[in-house]
């Protein structure tokens, strides 16, 4: 059976003008309900590779199919969530949580009439992240690792299938990023969504994934796919366990080997 | 702190007491009080005047070259009926011009800035039309709509649609690329992008925009009034100055001011209501800083 999101040889080159391509001959599969995460050296293509899959951007060359379809156009029905803040600053929490119910099908067409269940959804998610109290608040009230969190519950709200993090964690301190790895494993566990994680953060990568895939220096391409066998729920002391550490050890120095390589 | 005495140790009372320590209270200076900064303005204005009369009277300056403000508000308080009904008149072209500039300024603004066609293609030649001082355009204006309101309307039209225009295209423009990607990754349509996005985040452009365009409609239909109609405020001020009647035209120019910053208040007023969220409940807003 083939995997639920499916990259063949996909090269992608920005624009014509340009000869040198952001991603070369990639290939890798995610299968449903798998949590992968994506670590490279900065400016390898992963963010690129993000909108590839979401069909954000069309592939130049190859084959990308998600659900076992094509990839033609943008994809309906993905969470996205990014490393700023992209909440809207005109809508309270809760407004912004609930925001891809008002386009995703079949809620965009129910809304109307079964607000008070979708609104009592979404504040269980916002509950479940620990900003219960905080819904009529606006978004720039909130500390940068809350805006994170409520933009997770934006990502999940319409219960996607897909859910792509381009490293969400990576403007925060490090207590509340292990905070929020919490929250991910626990939002992960409870529904199984199919996570793509774009992340620089080694630890991260290993405490959350099932699998880690390591990309070259541009133009991008997997390196390295390492599964991660720690059980779950996972402790953030699991990160300091000799498995994991050795695990960040080895995945940081094929990212070295590679920005030297390319230097 | 009743029982100081009781607590020896330094750092336990200060724990307990936190709650009820009195915080010194900081001297607020004489600028920053409430009622200070609110009676500042109209102190400023009335200083003005104040000067301007002692000015007037000291150097005992001719009446046709600068009247005193007390001749002013004299010849203001006479001729009371004449100039209400041509400040209504002149309001009302303003507001004519000014609501016509709003609703395909704001079309346009849409269309430009949600559009790479349209932008590439028109903004060039709207440029072009922007540099055309629109008040040579009056005399044209008049040949195809003769002397009267109309060619006061589309002069303020024509000076204040294009800031509207401006402003709107650049608020939906530049919506974030990431705001854009999760809409578009939740299967959003253009148009969902641009109303759930583009037209919240362009409502301060636009606001902004506003401010602008209703004083350059002012200006717009006073200008084509003295040029070219029978009624208006622009037109008094013109009658009024050819009779060397200069306290009258000054008058005149009162009631333009105080009309400007009547809707200058209200477009303020209605900014604040509709755009709160983009001054994050400052309280700086007062007269739109």
């Amino acid at each position: 059976m083939p995997g639920f999101v499916r990259l063949q040889d996909v090269s992608l080159r920005y624009n014509e003008e340009e000869t040198a391509l952001a991603l070369h001959r990639t290939s890798f599969e995610v299968e449903q309900g798998e949590f992968v995460a994506v670590v490279g050296p900065s400016g390898c293509g992963k963010s690129t590779l993000m909108k590839v899959v979401t069909g954000l951007w069309p592939a130049t060359v190859g084959h990308v199919s998600v659900a076992s379809r094509p990839v033609a156009g943008p994809l309906n029905c993905v969470g996205m969530a990014f490393q700023n803040s992209s909440l809207l600053p005109w809508r309270t929490i809760l407004q912004n949580v609930m925001l891809p119910l008002e386009i995703v099908e079949p809620h965009a067409s129910r809304l109307r009439k079964e607000r008070s269940g979708y609104e009592a959804k979404a504040r269980d998610l916002l509950a479940l992240v620990g900003l219960k109290g905080y819904e009529a608040k606006q978004p720039w009230q909130l500390s940068g690792g809350m805006q994170q969190r409520a933009q997770l519950c934006r990502a999940l709200i319409h219960e996607p299938s897909l859910l792509m993090l381009d490293e969400p964690f990576g403007a925060l301190d490090m207590f509340t990023r292990e905070e929020l790895w919490l929250a991910l494993q626990e939002l992960w566990l409870a529904r199984r969504p199919t996570v793509i994680l774009v992340t620089h953060d080694l630890r991260e990568a290993v405490f959350l994934a099932d699998r880690v895939l390591v990309m070259s220096a541009r133009p991008g391409r997997i390196i390295l796919d390492r599964e991660v066998k720690t059980a779950r729920p996972r402790s953030l002391d699991s990160t300091y366990q000799p498995e994991s550490v050795n695990l960040v050890h080895e995945l940081r120095e094929h990212i070295s080997a590679a920005r030297a390589s390319a230097a | 702190m009743q029982h100081v005495q009781a607590q020896p140790d330094m750092e336990n009372t200060r724990v307990a007491s936190a709650d009820s320590v009195e915080l010194p209270v900081r001297p607020t200076s004489f600028f920053d009080r409430k009622l200070v900064r609110q009676v500042l303005p109209w102190a400023v204005i009335a200083g003005m005047f104040v000067l301007w009369e002692l000015a007037v009277r000291i150097f005992q300056i001719q009446q046709f070259v600068l009247p005193a403000p007390t001749a002013i508000f004299e010849e203001l308080w006479r001729w009371r009926v004449p100039i209400l009904e041509n400040s209504w008149q002149t309001l009302m072209t303003t507001l004519v011009g000014f609501a016509f500039a709003i609703v395909i300024g704001g079309i346009g603004g849409v269309a430009l800035g949600s559009s790479r066609v349209i932008y590439d293609g028109f903004y060039p030649a709207l440029i072009a039309f922007n540099s055309v001082p629109k008040v040579a355009v009056i005399p044209v204006l008049v040949i195809w709509f003769g002397i009267g309101t109309i060619p006061a309307v589309i002069t303020a039209f024509l000076l204040s649609f294009f800031p509207i225009l401006v402003n709107v295209a650049t608020g939906i423009a530049t919506v974030e690329p990431e705001l854009r990607d999760v809409l578009r990754a939740l299967g959003a349509t253009r148009r969902q992008v641009i109303m759930k996005v583009g037209l919240p985040r362009a409502m301060p452009y636009f606001f902004a925009s506003l401010k602008i365009a209703m004083t350059v409609a002012f200006v717009g239909s006073i200008v084509a009034e003295t040029v070219a109609a029978n009624a208006g405020i622009g037109h008094l001020m013109l009658v009024a100055s050819s009779r060397f009647e200069v306290p009258l035209a000054f008058a005149g120019l009162i009631v333009t001011g105080l009309m400007g910053v009547g809707m200058y208040v209200i477009c303020v007023a209605i900014e604040q209501r509709m755009t709160g969220w983009a001054t994050r409940g400052s309280d700086s807003v007062t007269f739109g800083n």
